[in-house]
This record gives structure tokens, sequence and C-alpha cells, in this order.
């Protein structure tokens, strides 16, 4: 499968290619007060406004850097209690090639309260981490990021309305 | 990690924009195959964002996306003082002039003979007398450098014609594409689905279907 591998840290983590909408530079983001940690903000993408999930920062627990190979890969994403689709950019640094797996992909290790590493894959010389974009998203970021209200809720009478 | 790169990198001195006296070029034949440039590449990118690097791509990302335009992929030709144009799908390709071997008792007719393109024989069209535009008008002068054959089919059968020059693989939107005028020869607008603008002048979108099925006429 194909990836589109970032780093973290200096460790190699992919996504699955098939999955990303397109990968951009990195934009100005709109910071969102009161928002969960590993969300970087808002920005317009193509007229739609989308979420940006900071990787660096949901997975070692830093701010993505300001380089010119970080970039936003955007995503699109399934809910998993309406089974609508949204997107969300996930920022990353060293985001410069898209690899293919060239030997097989094994279990590495279940990690309790990060579901998204999963199994790992050489590319060349080195140990890549295999992403799931479903499991990236923790839980507690879901609803927040997928605009899904509590279970038992009309969606329409929780929202906020907006102010004018 | 953060490498001072120089612009004057190996590359540019003894590589392949340089001398071409690096050993290496021996293994990797172009410096694009080269470790050496792939890691100067990916240090060029750990560099910091220059200024109005993020305002600029902010404002690109943010324009909505263009609605999709229907475009139809042709190849333009002249034949004679006519413009016209053929669905790409069908061109097959362009070869240069070579003889047309005559058939006997085809002689004079819209059969010019057979034509050898790469080792296949094909059958060779007077496109020119079928749609009654002379090839060689205006002045006498005009060379026959341009001239081309034309393969146009499927796989099963393929025709040739000749035609007095080819421009090239051209698009334009579907939407442009407007009734065929009065002044197009008779013949011609027969097999025309419409003209479309194509800088300073109009072409004539040909029916392939409409072409194909005139071709096999000749041929029968």
């Amino acid at each position: 499968m194909l990836r589109i591998v970032f780093r973290v840290k200096d460790e190699s983590y992919g996504v699955p290619a098939g999955r990303v909408v397109e990968v951009i530079p990195r934009v100005l983001l709109r910071p969102v007060a009161a928002s969960p940690p590993g969300v970087a903000g808002l920005f317009v993408y193509r007229g739609t406004v989308t979420p940006v999930v900071d990787l660096s920062l949901l997975i070692a627990g830093e701010p993505c850097p300001d380089r010119l190979s970080s970039r936003i890969i955007v995503l699109a994403l399934r809910s998993r209690a309406t089974n609508g689709r949204r997107l969300v950019g996930l920022l990353a640094e060293g985001v410069t090639a898209v690899t293919m797996e060239s030997g097989d992909v094994q279990a590495s290790l279940l990690i309790p309260g990060a579901p998204y590493l999963g199994d790992v894959a050489r590319m060349g010389d080195r140990l890549v981490q295999l992403i799931e974009p479903e499991a990236l998203i923790p839980d507690e970021l879901y609803p927040v990021l997928l605009l899904e209200s509590p279970a038992g809720e009309d969606p329409e009478s929780t929202r906020r309305p907006v102010s004018s | 990690m953060r490498d001072f790169i120089s612009l004057e990198g190996c590359w540019r001195l003894i590589g392949a924009g340089g001398d071409r006296s690096c050993p290496e070029l021996l293994r990797v034949v172009h410096c694009r195959n080269c470790e050496v440039l792939t890691r100067a590449a990916e240090a060029f990118l750990e560099r910091p964002s220059p200024a109005g690097y993020a305002e600029f791509f902010t404002r690109i990302v943010a324009e909505p996306p263009r609605p999709a335009v229907e475009e139809v992929s042709v190849v333009l030709f002249r034949l004679g003082q006519e413009w016209m144009a053929i669905d790409t799908a069908v061109f097959c390709e362009v070869a240069d002039l070579r003889p047309v071997h005559r058939i006997a008792h085809r002689v004079g007719t819209l059969v010019s003979g057979l034509v050898n393109i790469r080792g296949q024989l094909h059958l060779c069209v007077a496109l020119d007398r079928l749609l009654e535009i002379p090839l060689h008008a205006g002045p006498a002068a005009e060379s026959r450098k341009r001239e081309r054959l034309a393969v146009i089919g499927t796989r099963a059968e393929t025709w040739v014609f000749a035609v007095s020059e080819v421009h090239g693989v051209h698009r334009f939107a579907a939407s442009s594409l407007e009734a065929a005028p009065a002044t197009l020869p008779a013949s011609l607008s027969a097999i025309t689905r419409g003209v479309f603008p194509w800088g300073e002048r109009r072409a004539a979108y040909l029916n392939a279907a409409e072409l194909q099925l005139a071709l096999r006429k000749v041929a029968g």
C-alpha cells in the first residue's frame, strides 16, 4: 500500500495515501479558544472551514516546528456515529515522500491509550509506524472535529446559533 | 540536522551540471539518482518557511475549487484552407509522407492506394477529394514541408489520409462548440459536429463516427 510518510521527533510514521485528499503547505491557522489539546486551529480549505490536528503535539507533546517540510495532510474522516464525512487536516513535519511498503507489515506493540499507532512496515532501512486515520483522533476529539453531538440529542438543537 | 547547504553543491561542480568528473556518475548516471542530491533536497526542506509563505498559501488554499469544465481533447489538422479537429481517441499517429502504392483499377477514385507504416499496410484515402476541399489551394508555392499522413481508426480498422499540416493535441471547452456556419463546404458540414474558436481561427470539430462511416463506404 502507498503511504504518505511524515516525521515526529525523528521517527517515521505513515498514513494510507488512498485516504488523503490533498497535501498542502502549512497555512495560517486560526486558534480556537477552549479547544482540546491537539487541535491546532481552523483554516479555510477550498471554501470549507476545516479543523487541523497537530500530530506532533498529539504524538510527542510538542508543537510541529515551522519548516518548509511541515505540511497539512487533508483527510476525509468518517464519522463513527452518523457515517458522515468531514475533512480534517493533519499537521506534520517532514511530509516529503510517498513510499510503497517494501516489506511485510508486522505487528508492533499494542499501546493502551494510543490505538492509532498500528503495525510497523519496513521502508528502505527505516521502520515506519503505520497510522490508522480513524483511530488517530482521540475519542474525546471525535465529536469535536466531526460535529457530533452527544448521543440522543438532536444535532441541530444543540448547535449554538451563530451570533450576528 | 540543519547543515548549511551551499548552492555550489557538488552537482554544479563535478556533477551533471558541472564538468562531469565525479566518479559516482558512472554508477548513478545522473545526479538526480544520487543520494547526495537527495539528502541536499531533504535538507533544503528543513529550513524554516520564508516570510509571507504561510500567508500566500492560506489565500491559495482558501479559494473555492473552480467548477469543472467539460473539455474535449482533439487533434487539430489542416486540409487545404480548412482547420479541422478529430477526437484524440480515434487518432492513431502522424507519419511523414511516403510512397503510396496504387491499386490496379482503383486509380482516380477516392482510394489513393496502400501505404506502409512501420511494416503495416494501411488503406490510404484521399480525404481532400472526399470532402471536396482542394489540398493544394492558394499560392502554388506553398511548401509541402508540413504535409503529413494522418492515421486514424481503431485496432481493427485504420485509415490513412494526407493532410496539409498537423498542429497537435488541443483541448477546448465543450460549451464553446457552435453550430457549423453555412460557409463551410457542404461535404464537410455533413460530418461536422460544429466549430470551435481556436485562437484567431475557427476549427471544424469532425464527427468521428460519421467520418469513419464515410471512409468505410469509400473502402467498400
